[in-house]
């Protein structure tokens, strides 16, 4: 399945929140910082799924 | 279209914390709490039967000791919300999380927002909102949402209107 544009774009724009948050947390405390990463993975992951299907438009089939 | 997005959002960061909370809070604690006090039990129930018959002279002066093993069932607590109301507020029901359980939540939250507005924008826009939720993570990460002397949050939901408070 090919993602649409905004679906792209949700992707990585949480993704680069995502690194920038985790790194924060890793340098301050590392146990902190891995959960933190798995939280956003998650999140993410379900955003793009439905900025994805929003975009998608009408099924013609 | 844009409305859509946003119950979608606000629909999913609800269903996010609430699987988040199923998973980090104490139910897995006071389970494994729970299994380690049975395996103790089992463990001393089997080391009492295996000891060998002792004679009658040194039962009699053992009189004095107490049993080894006393038959009690594991303490385990109640799995889910706590219940948190008073004489005067009336019954209620609570989620409380630490200082790290309040950082994911926030994160979660941050994360979702982001990639929706990431989407729904251009690059600049989202380059902003994506800093300005990294900055809020960082602020939450050092010095949490609430004050050092009550750092834990604790969420009423029930009765609706519910309320947020730090403990």
């Amino acid at each position: 399945m090919r993602l649409t544009k905004p679906a792209r774009r949700a992707l990585a724009g949480g993704l680069a929140f995502g690194m920038v948050a985790t790194g924060i947390a890793l340098a301050d405390n590392t146990r902190h910082g891995l959960g933190i990463g798995l939280a956003v993975v998650i999140a993410v992951a379900l955003a793009v799924g439905v900025v994805q299907f929003a975009h998608r438009g009408p099924d013609r089939s | 279209m844009k409305q859509v997005m946003r119950l979608c959002s606000l629909v999913l960061a609800l269903a996010v914390t609430i699987g988040l909370l199923a998973t980090t809070t104490a139910p897995a604690q006071a389970q494994a709490r729970a299994q380690a006090q049975a395996r103790a039990q089992a463990h001393d129930r089997a080391q009492a039967r295996a000891t060998p018959t002792i004679s009658a002279s040194t039962v009699s002066s053992d009189r004095s000791a107490p049993p080894a093993t006393r038959p009690s069932r594991p303490q385990v607590q109640s799995i889910g919300h706590d219940y948190c109301g008073g004489w005067l507020h009336g019954p209620a029901w609570c989620l409380t999380f630490n200082r790290v359980e309040v950082g994911y939540v926030a994160a979660v939250s941050l994360a979702t927002a982001a990639a929706f507005i990431c989407g729904a924008t251009a690059l600049i826009t989202c380059a902003i909102a994506a800093g300005i939720a990294a900055a809020i993570q960082r602020y939450v990460d050092r010095n949490g949402v609430c004050p050092k002397s009550r750092p834990k949050m604790r969420v009423e939901y029930f009765p609706s209107p519910g309320r947020v408070e730090c403990v």
